[in-house]
């Protein structure tokens, strides 16, 4: 360890302003990490350092447990945080990752379209780290929501090369690129949540990635009824810009507010039939898409309904990744589009988080 | 006292093997031609487009493909190795956004690796990208055929006038003649 390439400085605040300098950052000042914090969480991670835990053949980029540990101290991490952020970076290496295309993960971190990367928490770590899942989930205000998602961008940036104006030129990007990570309000929610739906139990944790554009609010505090408010997320499901991008099908993350959800459940809507349902109007007249240059539609991926021809924005319902996030205060809830191609139908990017209390 | 504190980036050359350029003929009679198109819009028209070109103005023997990348848009090695058998240079793209330019760079250094000049058509503000990705190839004086963007959004007459304005690059990077690269309109070319 003490033979790992470092930098001196007189001190702390010459580091942080050297770390700037060499273009270490995402624009905010660091931690800097010194080979004592780094320790701490690579005793945390109890993995060989020089583990690889994400490869991308695209570049020949590979970063190790030791430069995820380097960059989890920068973005202001507890050591607790650790074993999110590697399970994390598991997700990111699953080579289910669009459609198993092994350029995808290259191109979802460069493209102009800017997708950035959303993490999902669920289970007991999310008590025992004080992730946030209520009020305010996208932030500010949480140390582990803010710095978790710091550190996989700073990963991205320094571990794997994603450096902003050279690799990555995003066109607009979004503000989720400087962080991005929530946990599902499961106590507050109607309805199983994520990890249970895919067959983990309900005391593991899990992190879900998701190559990730910025979220969409989805306001509506006038209506009572299931269809009133499925209806109002539907549409910003089905708005053009994004559905130019995702005829034929691809996951979408619904964030949906607990008094949605509650709303809902009390009409005596499942989980599956809130996805059926989304699934099923997630759509956009091929009208619509043919006013804004969207001429050429595969007949396989058309619905007609009522006489209308309908490009479909979901393979089916799987396509609709639901978590129940924010506070239990308002009919507010997010739409999320994806960036990458999809996976296949019914799989999520999701894995266990390895912790000692399991 | 100081203070010292870890590097948080693998070392540059770290997982980088340096490639060496095909050797380029000075003339293009009697060439075969092969075209390798990704899903780019207009890409397949633009390459096309070039090729006519190439036609046109040289005894060229034979026009293989085109040929769609079987990845979204990076070839299969399959694929690469096919086209530079029975190719004498190929032309690719298209690279008018960011992952694209950098992918069709990946693309095109492949076929260099093999012997075969590679000509990457892209637009003006993508340079860094294919920059960034020919450095990671260890090619990093790859070149590539800029043109005006964009290019997906154009018409078939359009698309025919780039690949006139692409023409002397397109020559300069098969070694055929000189070129002035400089004398591009600068759209898209705004700060990063």
């Amino acid at each position: 360890m003490s033979a790992y390439p470092s930098v001196e400085t007189a001190d702390a605040l010459e580091a942080i302003e050297l770390f700037v300098e060499r273009g270490w950052t995402d624009g905010l000042p660091v931690i800097p990490p010194t080979e004592a914090a780094v320790a701490e969480f690579l005793a945390v991670a109890g993995l060989d350092p020089d583990e690889v835990v994400l490869n991308i053949p695209t570049t020949h980029r590979r970063v190790t447990v030791r430069l995820a540990a380097i960059n989890a101290v920068m973005a202001g991490c507890l050591p607790g945080y650790f074993p999110v952020i590697l399970a994390a970076l598991r997700g990111w290496a699953d080579d289910r990752w669009g459609s198993g295309d092994p350029a995808m993960f290259y191109a979802s971190n460069t493209s102009t379209g800017g997708g950035g990367q959303l993490l999902i928490v669920n289970g007991p770590i999310r008590d025992a780290l004080e992730i946030n899942s209520g009020v305010n989930v996208y932030g500010p205000g949480r140390r582990a929501n803010a710095t978790i998602g710091r550190a996989m961008r700073l990963i991205q940036i320094n571990a794997a090369g994603f450096v902003p104006g050279q690799v990555d030129n995003a066109s607009q990007g979004h503000p989720g690129k400087y962080s991005f990570c929530i946990a599902e309000n499961e106590e507050d929610s109607p309805w199983e949540p994520l990890h249970v739906e895919c067959g983990f139990g309900p005391g593991e944790s899990t992190v879900t990635t998701v190559s990730a554009r910025s979220p969409e609010p989805v306001e509506n505090r006038m209506s009572n009824t299931a269809e009133g408010i499925l209806y109002t997320i539907a549409d910003t499901m089905s708005r053009l810009g994004a559905m130019v991008n995702s005829v034929g099908g691809t996951v979408k993350v619904v964030v949906m507010g607990p008094e949605h959800a509650n709303t809902i459940a009390g009409h005596g809507w499942t989980k599956q039939d809130v996805k059926r349902f989304l699934a099923e109007h997630n759509r956009r007249s091929l009208a619509d898409l043919a006013r804004v240059g969207m001429t050429e539609v595969p007949e396989e991926y058309t619905v007609t309904v009522d006489g209308v021809r309908y490009a479909r924005g979901c393979r089916g319902p799987e396509d609709v990744l639901l978590v129940v996030a924010g506070g239990y205060n308002a009919g507010v809830s997010s739409v999320i589009t994806n960036w990458a191609y999809a996976p296949p139908l019914g799989e999520y990017i999701i894995t266990p988080i390895a912790t000692e209390r399991g | 006292m100081t203070f010292r504190a870890l590097i948080p980036v693998p070392d540059p050359a770290d997982g980088v093997e340096t490639t060496v350029a095909a050797d380029r003929a000075s003339r293009l009679d009697g060439a075969t031609i092969g075209i390798m198109y990704n899903c780019k819009p207009n890409s397949r028209e633009m390459l096309t487009a070039i090729a006519d070109l190439l036609c046109e103005g040289y005894a060229i023997r034979e026009v293989v493909g085109p040929v769609q990348t079987e990845g979204i848009l990076l070839a299969s090695q399959e694929q690469i190795d096919d086209m530079a058998s029975k190719c004498d240079i190929v032309l690719h793209g298209l690279g008018d956004c960011s992952s694209c330019s950098a992918l069709s760079t990946h693309n095109g250094i492949a076929f260099e690796r093999l012997g075969v000049p590679a000509v990457v058509v892209g637009t003006i503000p993508f340079e860094k990208s294919v920059k960034a990705m020919a450095t990671r190839q260890g090619y990093p004086d790859f070149q590539f055929v800029k043109v005006t963007h964009p290019l997906s959004s154009l018409d078939a007459d359009a698309i025919r006038a780039r690949a006139r304005e692409a023409l002397p690059q397109v020559l300069a990077i098969l070694g055929v003649s000189e070129a002035a690269t400089d004398e591009l309109t600068p759209v898209g070319a705004g700060r990063a």
